[in-house]
């Protein structure tokens, strides 16, 4: 899938705007490092609303797109990006699937957790939650707005 | 059938963002049609189940509220396994049909947004 790298040096700081009768907190310049943000869905319209809105809260971000659990696997450990966004029902390799692999990759080698957030189009159910509190940081229900990314985003990567 | 409110408060009433995303919806739509299709005798609720959990939140974001409420349905029977046979392939065979005229719509809307 594309991938579409962004300029060095970013600066970012926090930052209130207003649109469409909604404040959303948000960040546009600070100082620091250009952020990785992976996005993992089967579905191309999916990956286009994130990577839109993504763009649209700071368009320098890196946004590496994968279309399987599979594909996010292998660019995770290639990237190690900053936060990770994945999809729950995927074919062959499931969101669960492909949380444990980077979970024990980061485990075996002793790296710091990656914020992984779970998009979802249900709520969990019970037995989900059980295996979701090790696995994620946190989920976001289908569809996705500026407001929930933006805030997922300020709370987990700065 | 559509009311594209969601989609403008998601592009954030980026008209250029709205359409490139209704762009993206008929490919989806026949993918799914296609699925349903494949599975209109009602027997792998399995596969059901995912072409209709694929569509589910973007039929919301289209404000598709008949299908939208009928894939709920529909889902819900595929996940519980409480089927009657003969009305489940009715209700399936009224999503694709919903789909579809979905699909013709969308692309009407498309077609007006970029004159």
């Amino acid at each position: 899938m594309e991938e579409s790298k962004k300029s060095d040096n970013l600066t970012l700081k926090k930052d209130t705007f207003i649109s469409d009768n909604h404040s959303y907190s948000t960040i546009i310049e600070k100082e620091s490092k250009p952020y990785t943000i992976m996005i993992v869905d089967d579905i191309e319209i999916n990956l286009f609303i994130l990577s839109e809105l993504i763009d649209s809260i700071n368009n320098k971000f890196t946004i590496i797109k994968c279309s399987s659990g599979k594909e996010a696997t292998e660019k995770f450990i290639d990237t190690r990006p900053d936060i990770l966004f994945l999809d729950i029902y995927m074919p062959s390799m499931n969101g669960f699937e492909t949380a444990k692999v980077i979970r024990d990759f980061e485990n075996k080698h002793e790296l710091a957790s990656t914020p992984i957030i779970a998009l979802t189009a249900d709520s969990f159910s019970d037995n989900d939650e059980l295996n979701f509190e090790n696995l994620f940081n946190d989920f976001m229900k289908k569809p996705i707005y500026l407001k929930n990314l933006s805030d997922s985003l300020n709370r987990y990567l700065f | 059938m559509t009311n594209l409110s969601k989609i403008y408060e998601l592009s954030e009433h980026k008209s250029n963002f709205a359409l490139n995303l209704l762009k993206r919806f008929p490919p989806l739509i026949e993918m799914v049609v296609t699925s349903i299709r494949l599975n209109s005798d009602g027997k792998d609720l399995k596969r059901i189940y995912e072409a209709l959990h694929k569509m589910k939140p973007n039929l919301d974001l289209v404000g598709a509220i008949d299908i939208y409420e009928l894939s709920l349905l529909l889902e819900n029977q595929c996940k519980t396994g409480l089927i009657q046979p003969q009305e489940f392939v009715i209700q399936l065979q009224k999503y694709r049909h919903g789909l579809e005229l979905l699909a013709l719509e969308i692309s009407e809307l498309i077609l007006d947004m970029e004159k």
